[in-house]
């Protein structure tokens, strides 16, 4: 390729690395995301682009906005073919499908430049005057925005929000309801001490007096629960938190069966 | 009557001659071009880290919203007139270099986009965006395309967006909001580009072109609405392809190239078709549109003509998928035009049936400033218009295009109306995305011939930002509930604002621990966040089932309630005690039966067990009621 097919040079070994990475399965996130996004989002539209108008005057914006929305058209009229094969829409059936498109589009592209369908010359190219003083400007810009992204993802994750504890009751399995598993997750702020009891009315059949746990901790436990409780009263899971012993922090109900 | 050929089609003979060589070329040096390419991208850098600098002092609002700040609101609407007046001014001008307009153009309708990732940079917290994450979900599980998503059915029958985001996410392996985001960015960046070269092609103008696309952006939804991870979004932006690649065939004469541009159309609305509903009528009735004017045109003149081909294309593909895929487009849609078809009626008869109060919220009505600026946007639309297409009628009345464009823009007044009613009012807010099209190019005619040249053109041209200002402001005012555009702490049955982690986690335990796809009843916001953290069934009567809410706010179970929960097969409810201080909810099912009341039974009625408290948050299991289990 010459010169001038630098570009479908570049989207050809984009696409081969893709399909290579996606069939021996590797799964480096960097590379994946680096590579991945121009096959998903770029190469198959700029490639058969190129193909349809090897013509180097559409340029700029129109090349852009072309090159973007082929891509979302390969990609969503893709899905449909990948609905039916029998691959599904795995990484590796989608690398091979983009992949597929970039590689033929790009070989047409070549040949139809190579045999003078592009009869116009190459014209100003859009960057013309980007000056070292405009390029510290957009690099200001793009650190502007990353920094407002940061500023409100600080934001959003330090925003005050209630402090919870999760408690749980639930059969330990769907035919066995004798035996109940009781959990107890906690999501406050610092770490808590509860106290745990498990009653039918008033008969206590077990109780934890203290259960500590740090912040983003989980405490769970199988109960077996004796045969001799009435079915007509609930099971009552009652949690308290030590600092407040009289206050039922949290409650579950479960009605046992025969 | 006068035949005026669009410039482009006196020289244009193959598509491969870029529109920036149609214009007058004079003979100049290359050093004078480089010298003024330069002095422009100083100018767009300069403009453009003004307008950023908006985008960090919102980001300052939100993060004070979040800690209810009293200045975060004002600071917000201050960061957002940073990021418009600056690129206001400047595409007012009428010397700005086209590469500048259109690096202004691109960076404030991503500015834009970036307002709504700023107001929720962690994850969706808009409904609309759950429904289609849904849909995503249930691609990834089944590897199909078109399982029934409960939460939005007719989401599952158009989905490219989805597609799209699941190939991304295949290949990459982010996260689905990560790659949302992407998408939707891709997407902004199509949908403004496209929308410039169209109003460029149409009217021969970069200064109208860029004018024309800032008063778009001014449209109510599109600053959060059409920013969302939703398959609308994605239409939009290809319906603006369309009629961009059509307006290009229109001044092609090579039948080469008029062929490849003719397929680049065809395919692309092929996918309008599939990725969403009403864009896609939209996009069909603005082509039947144009082609009656051609037609008309064609009678008096020697040009005018109408992209037939692609309205009979437009035409079968909808029929071929409302016939055969989207076969619940029409239960969808049908009740809410037909609806407000006849509100419509009423309106015009002055007997509405829901007459909708403006500017009141949940949290109360609007401010003075805020209802003075958003009728102060709708009065300057109104007064825009008329001036705008008198100069159509004079410079363009020969192009089929331009004149539906024209009379699109009559729609608008009739969207106002609409949104007079509680029946019509959703489907004057979605036109508005459709109508600006022909508002915004309609008035850029009339400012760019009209307002901007002339004396005092500074005074002028300040003007025409305060105006734009206006717009833009009144845009939102009007377009979005007050408590949804910046972010803050939990307001009970507010959508965005309801999104808070204690939903979220007791979402994610059903999944861990009761295992996906058991049948949940809840509230709206609990249903969404259970049908995706948690990966259940929910019952909505958008999927045809029996709204859950007929036992959920009743005062006992019934007979009726337990055959309710035997037919729906209802397992289990989540219970969100803090829909307590938004009681008006419920009262449309049992108006006399308090919500403390409804919520008291699942704690005091044998065999429904509380499986799950959180503090604010229940998970009842109710299906000993019904079958023993």
């Amino acid at each position: 390729m010459d010169a001038r097919s630098l570009d479908l040079k570049l989207a050809t070994t984009i696409a081969l690395a893709m399909l290579l990475m996606a069939l021996l399965g590797v799964t480096n996130t960097a590379l994946r995301v680096a590579l991945g996004i121009p096959l998903a989002l770029v190469l198959p539209g700029y490639t058969l682009l190129a193909a349809l108008f090897p013509s180097y005057t559409l340029r700029g914006a129109e090349k852009l906005v072309f090159s973007l929305a082929l891509s979302l058209v390969v990609a969503a009229l893709g899905g449909f073919v990948l609905n039916v094969l029998p691959w599904g829409f795995q990484a590796t059936a989608w690398a091979g499908l983009l992949g597929s498109i970039t590689l033929v589009a790009s070989g047409l592209a070549y040949r139809r430049r190579a045999s003078g369908l592009s009869s116009a010359g190459t014209p100003t190219p859009w960057y013309t005057g980007i000056t070292v003083e405009t390029g510290l400007f957009f690099g200001l810009w793009v650190t502007v925005v990353i920094v407002a992204i940061w500023v409100a993802r600080l934001g959003a994750l330090q925003q005050p929000a209630q402090d919870f504890t999760q408690l749980w009751v639930l059969p330990a399995s769907d035919t066995n309801t004798s035996i109940v598993r009781v959990g107890v997750h906690t999501m406050e702020a610092t770490p808590l001490t509860y106290q745990l009891e498990v009653a039918q009315g008033d008969t206590l059949i077990k109780d934890w007096p203290t259960i500590l746990l740090q912040p983003g901790a989980t405490w769970e436990v199988q109960i077996a629960l004796p045969a001799a409780l009435s079915d007509t009263e609930p099971i009552t899971v009652r949690l308290y938190r030590l600092d407040q012993p009289d206050i039922v922090y949290r409650q579950g109900i479960f009605w046992p069966r025969r | 009557m006068r035949s005026i050929l669009p410039p482009w089609k006196a020289r244009a003979t193959d598509l491969d001659i870029g529109i920036a060589s149609l214009a007058p070329q004079p003979a100049v040096e290359a050093a004078d071009v480089t010298r003024q390419a330069t002095y422009s991208w100083q100018w767009l850098g300069v403009v453009g880290l003004i307008a950023v600098s908006g985008l960090y002092v919102i980001a300052i609002a939100n993060t004070g919203a979040r800690f209810e700040a009293a200045w975060a609101e004002p600071l917000f609407w201050v960061g957002l007139l940073a990021l418009i007046t600056p690129i206001t001014l400047r595409l007012a001008a009428p010397s700005v270099p086209r590469t500048e307009r259109l690096g202004l153009v691109t960076l404030l309708g991503l500015g834009l986009y970036l307002v709504k990732v700023l107001h929720s940079p962690l994850g969706f917290t808009y409904f609309d965006e759950f429904l289609h994450w849904r849909t995503y979900q249930d691609i990834v599980t089944t590897n199909e395309l078109f399982t029934k998503n409960l939460l939005l059915p007719v989401s599952a029958q158009y989905p490219p967006l989805e597609i799209v985001t699941v190939a991304l996410t295949a290949l990459t392996g982010l996260p689905v909001f990560a790659a949302g985001v992407l998408v939707i960015g891709v997407v902004r960046v199509i949908f403004v580009l496209a929308l410039f070269l169209f109003f460029e092609r149409l009217s021969s103008s970069t200064q109208v072109a860029s004018i024309a696309s800032v008063l778009y952006m001014a449209n109510p939804n599109f600053v959060f609405f059409n920013a969302m991870f939703k398959y609308e979004s994605m239409a939009l932006a290809l319906l603006a392809v369309v009629l961009y690649t059509l307006a290009r065939r229109e001044g092609t004469l090579h039948t080469a190239s008029l062929l490849r541009l003719s397929l680049v159309a065809g395919l692309t609305l092929v996918t309008v078709v599939m990725t969403h509903h009403l864009t896609a009528f939209a996009l069909t009735a603005f082509l039947g549109l144009w082609v009656i004017c051609g037609w008309v045109i064609r009678r008096y003149t020697a040009t005018g003509s109408g992209p037939l081909d692609m309205l009979v294309l437009a035409v079968v593909t909808n029929l071929f998928w409302m016939s055969f895929v989207a076969t619940r487009v029409i239960e969808y849609l049908g009740p809410l035009l037909s609806s407000a078809a006849t509100e419509f009626v009423n309106l015009v008869a002055g007997r509405p049936e829901a007459p909708r109060q403006l500017f009141v919220s949940a949290t109360g009505v609007a401010p003075l400033w805020e209802r003075a600026v958003g009728l102060g946007s709708v009065a300057l639309i109104l007064l825009g218009l008329p001036f705008g297409l008198w100069f159509l009628w004079r410079r363009y009345r020969s192009q089929s295009a331009v004149v539906a464009m024209g009379i699109a823009a009559l729609g608008y007044p009739v969207s106002l109306l609409l949104r007079l009613s509680g029946k019509s009012w959703e489907i004057g807010f979605r036109a508005s995305e459709f109508l600006f099209m022909a508002v915004g190019f309609v008035i850029a005619l009339g400012v760019v011939h009209y307002g901007l040249p002339g004396r005092w053109q500074r005074g002028r041209v300040l003007l025409f930002a305060v105006a734009v200002a206006i717009i833009f402001v009144g845009g939102i005012i009007n377009g979005w509930t007050r408590q949804w555009r910046l972010p803050g702490p939990y307001l009970p049955a507010q959508d965005t604002r309801s999104i808070e982690p204690q939903g979220i986690e007791a979402a994610e335990w059903a999944r861990i621990y009761l295992g996906p796809d058991n049948v949940i009843a809840a509230d709206r916001t609990n249903t969404v966040l259970i049908a995706t953290y948690g990966s259940q069934y929910v019952r909505t009567t958008l999927s045809g089932s029996e709204d859950p809410g007929w036992v959920m706010y009743a005062q006992y179970f019934g007979t009726g309630q337990r055959e309710l929960l035997q037919r729906e097969r209802i397992q289990y409810f989540v219970i969100d005690r803090r829909l307590l201080a938004a009681p008006e909810r419920a009262a449309r099912y049992y108006r006399d039966v308090p919500l403390q009341v409804a919520f008291y039974k699942f704690d005091h009625t044998p065999q429904v067990n509380r499986i799950f408290d959180s503090g604010a948050i229940q998970v009842y299991d109710v299906g000993g009621l019904v079958d023993g289990r």
